[in-house]
């Protein structure tokens, strides 16, 4: 592919000649038949498994179709890559593409809110990445994707995007010197023994049991194991002890998967950040950057799993306007599991902008009283059908009982507020904990709803919407209605 | 601007409680027919015993909300609409049994949209949505012509453009 683009920039000028459309990198095509493979691989080994292997009639057919379809997709792939265009000018990207019908697209930079780059193990082999910018719109319109690029390009790009937005300020703010934007300072690096730490303290850990049952299950099938395991399973089965060490043996085999499995999603992982962008990058074989710009993070989100937070480690989300698909990596995750205090520390310097841990005001007496007096539909409906269909387990109804009365008081005990003007915070949560911190011109709308039980406290459930994809309601029930109001009155006013 | 925001006054159209009234009725029928047709059922296609009491019970239930909605429901929600439109916010205030306020920024306001179904244009009103990035919010039951005087305000406070459905 020719690469015609020059890139000259002064302070304040910014020249990006481009004289032809790039299209993407040739090995697309190749990427594109492979995934169109995914679609059929299932049917595929699904009919292998029925006619069986020695149906020769049925072999030559079905290589057959699989040549023609190779063929065919290469046709489409082929398609797809000859008539995909991109042109970056200094206002906006131009995007023509389509395999039968043409259709072009522009965005202008300025919509573009972030920039993700993700790189499958694919991408790496060939110095390849994809960028993915995300605007502001809504649904289909919000994403544009340039599949596959070489990296040397993908900065290119970025750069170019970045200097495109520089310039844009500049005019805007009207600063008779350049803009000096800082080096990048890294802030945070995860090192493994962090992972490990998580690892350990992850629910996920006991779900890997039963997927490892069921892998040797498989494996019993495959093999015909039972003859052996005969004699063994009639051991297992009359001796609880036996039961126990098992579950204890899979348990801590389960660690070292889940370390992997933990290793290969944030292995790597970095946040740094400049003046006004933050960095994140994570991942070993597919690795993903996401670049998010200061200015669009409306809260930040603390998350404490059941677990995790006896051992004082935090997750930390970025609620912003820049959330990218669904189907991505989670990318409004600043920090996936810190130190409560390292997190504490390395906020202010991330964004200076926010201020978080502020004096915390917990609930009244009443709100406990509320919590508990409120009647659990779930206790009363299972109990209900307990006791018609299983009366002899009728002490589950209590154990549930004394599971709701402590969860309730859990979520009276961990809720909190606090407001220092223009921040305010709210804490929340049962099994876990979440706090969330937002500033005053961030928030889109506040809500109060009142029920008939807590209009006879004096109590209040408050809601706090903040801009993002999708919105952000942080939420607090049975909070004082005076102190509800003075957060209503506090916003209302500028 | 006033030390304290005062609670929201102006309240919606009374017409709109024989439109819900409607609305509710014509929304519990399908409902009632169902639940009756599968009373009908398990009796005639003699389902197990206790299907039939289950039904019954959902039946009662069904009939009981039904004219809650119909009768009660309508009456106490257009008495407490409450809506306040200054040039600083938007706030509103509505629900019976669960109250609920909400208080939207002027500048927060993206977009503002009214609507109107066949039984509000037979009484000349409309519903008026009120957009903001994170999420929407309707003042029933409007006259016309107070609706469109608050859509013009909000569209030139909050310098957005408007559209009608």
């Amino acid at each position: 592919m020719s690469e015609m683009g020059n890139r000259i920039d002064n302070q304040n000028e910014i020249k990006y000649k481009v004289d032809a459309p790039k299209r993407m990198s040739r090995w697309w095509v190749f990427f594109l038949i492979i995934k169109s493979f995914r679609s059929i691989i299932i049917p595929l080994v699904i009919t292998i498994f029925a006619n069986g292997w020695e149906d020769f009639d049925f072999l030559t057919l079905l290589v057959i179709g699989i040549i023609l379809f190779i063929l065919f997709r290469t046709i489409l792939a082929f398609l797809s890559w000859w008539n995909f265009k991109y042109v970056f000018t200094d206002d906006e990207l131009q995007i023509t593409e389509g395999r039968f019908v043409k259709q072009q697209r522009s965005i202008s930079l300025d919509r573009i809110q972030s920039i993700q780059q993700n790189t499958t193990i694919f991408h790496r082999l060939f110095k390849l990445t994809t960028l993915s910018f995300q605007t502001a719109a809504q649904g289909d319109e919000s994403t544009h994707k340039l599949e596959m690029v070489s990296i040397k390009e993908a900065n290119r790009i970025k750069d170019h995007i970045n200097d495109v937005k520089e310039k844009d300020r500049q005019e805007i703010e009207e600063e008779a010197e350049g803009e000096f934007t800082l080096a990048p300072s890294k802030h945070y690096e995860m090192s493994p023994k962090d992972i490990f730490f998580a690892t350990l303290t992850s629910v996920s850990l006991f779900a890997i049991i039963p997927v490892m049952l069921t892998v040797i299950n498989q494996v019993d099938d495959f093999l015909n194991l039972e003859k052996y395991s005969k004699a063994l399973l009639n051991a297992l089965e009359n001796s609880m002890f036996i039961i126990a060490v098992l579950g204890v043996f899979l348990f801590i085999l389960a660690i070292p998967i889940g370390f992997l499995t933990m290793y290969f999603r944030y292995g790597h992982y970095r946040v740094t950040s400049d003046e006004k962008r933050i960095y994140i990058k994570k991942g070993i074989l597919n690795q993903t950057e996401f670049t998010i710009s200061k200015e669009k993070v409306n809260g930040i989100v603390f998350k404490k799993t059941f677990i995790r937070r006896w051992f004082g480690l935090v997750e930390v989300d970025l609620v912003s306007t820049g959330e990218l698909e669904q189907d991505k990596v989670e990318t409004d995750l600043l920090f996936p599991f810190i130190g409560e205090k390292r997190a504490r520390l390395l906020i202010p310097e991330i964004l200076p902008s926010f201020t978080t841990g502020l004096t915390k005001e917990k609930l009244p007496k009443k709100s406990l009283l509320i919590k508990l007096i409120r009647p659990s539909y779930l206790w009363m409906i299972s109990t209900g059908a307990l006791l018609y269909f299983w009366i002899d387990f009728w002490f589950i109804s209590l154990i549930l009982f004394v599971l709701i009365v402590l969860l309730r008081i859990m979520s009276y005990v961990q809720s909190y507020h606090g407001l220092e003007n223009p921040f305010i915070e709210l804490q929340s949560g049962m099994f876990s904990i979440e706090r969330f911190a937002t500033k005053h011109r961030k928030i889109d709308m506040i809500a109060m709803k009142e029920s008939w039980l807590q209009r006879r406290f004096g109590l209040v459930t408050l809601i706090v919407s903040v801009r993002s994809k999708p919105v952000h309601h942080a939420t607090i029930t049975d909070i004082p209605k005076e102190a509800a109001m003075r957060y209503y009155q506090w916003y209302g006013k500028r | 601007m006033t030390d304290t925001i005062d609670e929201p006054q102006q309240s919606i159209s009374k017409e709109a409680v024989k439109i819900w009234r409607l609305t509710a009725f014509l929304n519990q029928i399908p409902l009632l027919a169902i639940a009756g047709g599968m009373i009908y059922a398990s009796d005639r296609f003699g389902w197990v015993e206790w299907i039939g009491m289950i039904l019954y019970i959902l039946l009662a239930l069904i009939l009981l909300r039904a004219i809650y909605k119909i009768f009660i429901y309508p009456v106490y929600l257009q008495k407490t609409w409450r809506y306040d439109i200054t040039d600083q916010q938007i706030q509103l205030k509505y629900g019976a049994l669960e109250k609920t306020f909400v208080l939207v920024p002027m500048t927060k306001v993206q977009y503002v949209n009214t609507n109107q179904g066949p039984l509000l244009r037979r009484y000349g009103l409309l519903n008026l949505a009120i957009g903001t990035m994170a999420s929407t919010h309707e003042i029933p039951a409007l006259p016309e012509k107070e609706a469109i005087e608050i859509r013009t305000r909000i569209a030139s406070q909050a310098n957005i453009k408007d559209s009608d459905e």
